[in-house]
C-alpha cells in the first residue's frame, strides 16, 4: 500500500461513525487519567488492551491515539489548577501554570496549554509524516544484526533516561528478556523453564504481565499510601482568559517551535520519554528568554515551552515504535503491545505492510488533540474535580476492570493471577528503586533480540563477529557504550566544578 | 527497615536469575544460548546490586540522574490514612481475597463482595455511598462482557468454572 493511499484510507476511516466515537471516547479516557494525578495513560492503555481485542485494528488504534493524543494535556489541567502534574510530562507546566492560576489568570494558562499542546501535537506529528518516508529507506538497511543492536540501544539509553541506579535498570532488562524466554524457544522450539506446567508453553500473555505491571501495581500503591484524596488543594473555579492564552502562544512564536522540534527530537531517542522533553524545553526555554528571572513566577513562555515540548514527542516517539519495534517511550511500549494482541508485528514490516495502521494512530493523534483541546478547554473545570474523588472509590476501579480484563483476553483465569503476581512483583520492584520500564520493554523485545540474534549468526554462518563488522552495528554499539558512559563523564564533570 | 527490605528483595531477585541460569544449562546449546548470556549478565548485575544494599558508597557510584530533574521537582508527600505498614497488610490481603474469591467463586460474586469490603471498610464510606459504587461497577463489568461483548464471565471452580 502506497504512502499517499494508506494515508487517505485511514482518513475517511477516522471520520466512520464509530471511529469517531472511538476516537472521542479515548479522548475522554486520556483526559481523565490525565487529570487524574498518578494514574498516566499507560494505566488508561493497559485497561483498555483487553476491551479492544474483539474490535477492528483500525478501531482499537483510533482508540488508543484518543488517550494517547488527550492524556498531557488532561495532565496539564490538574497541573495548573491544582500544582499537581497528572502525568509525569506535565511536571514543568506546574512552575509558571500554577503561579498563573494563583493571580487569577487559570483561563489564560489553560489557554496557552489547549493550543501549545494542540500544535505542538501537529508540529510533532508533521516531522513523523514528513519522515515515514525516509524510515522505509532506512529500513532496508537494517538487516537482524543492526537489528539487534538497535534493541539494546534502545535499552541502554532508557536505563540512562530513567533516573535512579543504573544498574538496578539494566538488571530490570535482564529480568525482562528472561522472562521473554519462558515457553517455546523461537529457534528450536523447545520448551524452556516451564516443566510440566502447560500454561507456559506459549510463555508469558503479555496481557495479564502489562495490567500487572502498570495498572496492580498503582492499585497497590494507592492502597499502601493510604491517601484520601488525589489532590488536596483548592481548585481555582473561575476560568476567563481562555483567548488571551490562545494568542499567547503565536506572541511567542520561537519558543513554540524551538520546544516543539526539542519535543519531537527527544520523542525520537527510545525510552527518554515526554518528562525529559519537558524540562529541557523549559530550560532552554529560560536560558533564551528576554526574561529568565521571570520564571517561575507564573510567565506565559514557561506554559509554551513545556507544553509544546510534551505534546511534540508523540510524534517522534512513534518514529522508532512503528519504524523498529522499539518504543519510544511506555506508553509505547504497551502499544506494541496492542500491535500484537492485534495480530500485527511490530517493527519494518508493520510500516511495509500495514501502513493504513500507522496513519490511523497519526489521525487520531490529530483528532484528539484538537477534541480534547476544545473539550478540555470547555470541561476543565469539571475535570479537575475528577481529583477530588476519594481513593477508596478509584481504586476498586481500576482494580475490578483490571482484573476483569485480565481474564477476559483469553477466557483463561489462570492470567488473572499471573496479572495478580505480576502486580505485586512490580510494585515492590519500583518501591525497591528498580525502574519497571527496563523490564517491561525487555519483556516486549525479549524475543524479538533471540530471533535476531539467531538470524545474525545464520547470515554470518556461525561468525560472532558479525556485529563488529559491518558500520551501523558499529556505529550502534559505539552509541551504546557512549550512553552507558555518559552519566559518569558527567559526574566526573560535575566533581571537577564543585573542586 | 527498608534497607533490610531491599536487602531481601535484591537476594531473591539473585537466586531466581541464579535459578534460572542452572536450569538454562540442562537445555540444549541453541535453546540455552540467550537465556544463559542474559542470565549470566543478569546475575553479575544481581550481584552488584547486592554488594550495594551494604556499602551506599558503592551504589552511589551507579545513581543516575541525567536531567537532575529532582533538583527542581519537589516531590509531594502523601498523606496517609494509615501507616506504609497497615497499607502494605491492606493491600496484600484485599488483593489476594479478590483473587482467590475470583478464582472460588467467580466475577459475578467477587466484584461486588471485594468493592463493597474495600468502599466501605477500608475507604470508610457511608453505606449508600458504598452500595452505589459497587453497583455502578458490578453493571459496568456485567454490561460491558456478559450483554455488550455477550461474553461469559468465569463462574469460579465452586459453581462450575473449568480452569
Amino acid at each position: 500500500m502506497g504512502l499517499f493511499e494508506a494515508m487517505l484510507i485511514s482518513f475517511f476511516k477516522a471520520f466512520e461513525f464509530q471511529n469517531l466515537i472511538f476516537i472521542s471516547l479515548g479522548t475522554v479516557i486520556g483526559l481523565l487519567f490525565g487529570c487524574l494525578p498518578g494514574l498516566s495513560s499507560v494505566v488508561g492503555l493497559s485497561l483498555l488492551l483487553p476491551l479492544t481485542f474483539g474490535m477492528e485494528p483500525l478501531s482499537g488504534m483510533f482508540l488508543y491515539a484518543g488517550v494517547m493524543g488527550a492524556n498531557p494535556f488532561g495532565g496539564s489541567i490538574s497541573a495548573i489548577l491544582i500544582n499537581t502534574p497528572g502525568t509525569a510530562v506535565n511536571v514543568a507546566t506546574c512552575f509558571d501554570g500554577y503561579p498563573m492560576t494563583q493571580r487569577g489568570e487559570a483561563g489564560r494558562a489553560l489557554g496557552i496549554s489547549a493550543t501549545a499542546s494542540g500544535l505542538g501535537a501537529m508540529f510533532g506529528l508533521v516531522i513523523l509524516i514528513a519522515l515515514i518516508p525516509v524510515v522505509r529507506q532506512t529500513i532496508m538497511l537494517f538487516g537482524p544484526p543492526e537489528f539487534l543492536m538497535f534493541i539494546l540501544f534502545g535499552l541502554g539509553s532508557i536505563v540512562v533516561a530513567s533516573r535512579g541506579n543504573m544498574i538496578k535498570g539494566l538488571l530490570g532488562g535482564g529480568l525482562g528478556m528472561l522472562l521473554a524466554s519462558v515457553g517455546r524457544s523461537p529457534i528450536t522450539g523447545s520448551i524452556r523453564f516451564s516443566r510440566d506446567i502447560q500454561y507456559f508453553w506459549d510463555g508469558i500473555e503479555l496481557i495479564p504481565f502489562v495490567i500487572g505491571m502498570f495498572a496492580l501495581s498503582e492499585v497497590i500503591n494507592l492502597t499502601v499510601t493510604g491517601k484520601t484524596k488525589i489532590a488536596t488543594q483548592k481548585v481555582e473555579t473561575k476560568i476567563s482568559g481562555v483567548w488571551e492564552g490562545v494568542k499567547d502562544v503565536f506572541r511567542h512564536k520561537a519558543c513554540f517551535i524551538r520546544s516543539s522540534a526539542i519535543g519531537t527530537l527527544i520523542g525520537m531517542i527510545p525510552g527518554i520519554g515526554g518528562a525529559t522533553a519537558n524540562f529541557i524545553a523549559y530550560t532552554v526555554a529560560m536560558q533564551t528568554s528576554k526574561h529568565p528571572e521571570k520564571f517561575g513566577t507564573g510567565i506565559a513562555e514557561g506554559v509554551v515551552a513545556a507544553e509544546s515540548a510534551n505534546n511534540a514527542k508523540e510524534g517522534g516517539s512513534l518514529l522508532p515504535t512503528v519504524g523498529f519495534g522499539i518504543p519510544g517511550s511506555v506508553e509505547m511500549a504497551v502499544l506494541l503491545g496492542a500491535f500484537i494482541l492485534h495480530g500485527l508485528v511490530p517493527g519494518p514490516l508493520l510500516i511495509k505492510e500495514n501502513l493504513d495502521i500507522v496513519w490511523a494512530i497519526i489521525w487520531g493523534l490529530v483528532f484528539s488533540n484538537v477534541l480534547a483541546s476544545t473539550f478540555g478547554l470547555l470541561a476543565a473545570k469539571i475535570l479537575v474535580r475528577v481529583s477530588f474523588i476519594e481513593v477508596s472509590i478509584i481504586i476498586p476501579v481500576i482494580a475490578a476492570i483490571s482484573l476483569t480484563g485480565a481474564y477476559a483476553n483469553r477466557g483463561n483465569i489462570i492470567d488473572m493471577l499471573m496479572a495478580v503476581m505480576f502486580g505485586f512483583f512490580s510494585y515492590f520492584m519500583r518501591r525497591n528503586g528498580f525502574p519497571v520500564i527496563t523490564l517491561v520493554i525487555g519483556f516486549v523485545l525479549g524475543k524479538l533480540a533471540e530471533v535476531s540474534f539467531f538470524q545474525s549468526l545464520m547470515v554470518s554462518r556461525g561468525d560472532y563477529f558479525i556485529f563488529f563488522k559491518r558500520p551501523l552495528t558499529v556505529i550502534l554499539l559505539l552509541l551504546l557504550l557512549a550512553v552507558l558512559i555518559m552519566p559518569f563523564v558527567k559526574r566526573k564533570g560535575k566533581h571537577k566544578e564543585t573542586v | 527497615m527498608k534497607k533490610k527490605e531491599g536487602i531481601i528483595f535484591t537476594a531473591l531477585l539473585t537466586c531466581l536469575v541464579g535459578a534460572a541460569l542452572i536450569v538454562s544449562f540442562s537445555y540444549n546449546p541453541k535453546t540455552r544460548m540467550v537465556p544463559v548470556l542474559v542470565g549470566c549478565v543478569s546475575l553479575i548485575l544481581s550481584l552488584i546490586v547486592f554488594l550495594g544494599e551494604f556499602f551506599p558508597q558503592f551504589r552511589q557510584l551507579f545513581e543516575v540522574d541525567l536531567f537532575a530533574r529532582d533538583t527542581i521537582v519537589e516531590r509531594e508527600k502523601s498523606v496517609g490514612r494509615w501507616d506504609e505498614k497497615k497499607g502494605l497488610f491492606i493491600a496484600i490481603f484485599w488483593v489476594l481475597l479478590f483473587a482467590v474469591l475470583l478464582f472460588l467463586v467467580g466475577f459475578n460474586i467477587a466484584v461486588p463482595v471485594c468493592v463493597l469490603v474495600y468502599v466501605k471498610f477500608f475507604g470508610k464510606q457511608n453505606w449508600p455511598v458504598s452500595l452505589s459504587v459497587t453497583a455502578l461497577i458490578w453493571v459496568f463489568i456485567y454490561g460491558l462482557f456478559q450483554l455488550i461483548m455477550d461474553y461469559t464471565l468465569f463462574e469460579g471452580v465452586l459453581f462450575g468454572g473449568i480452569v
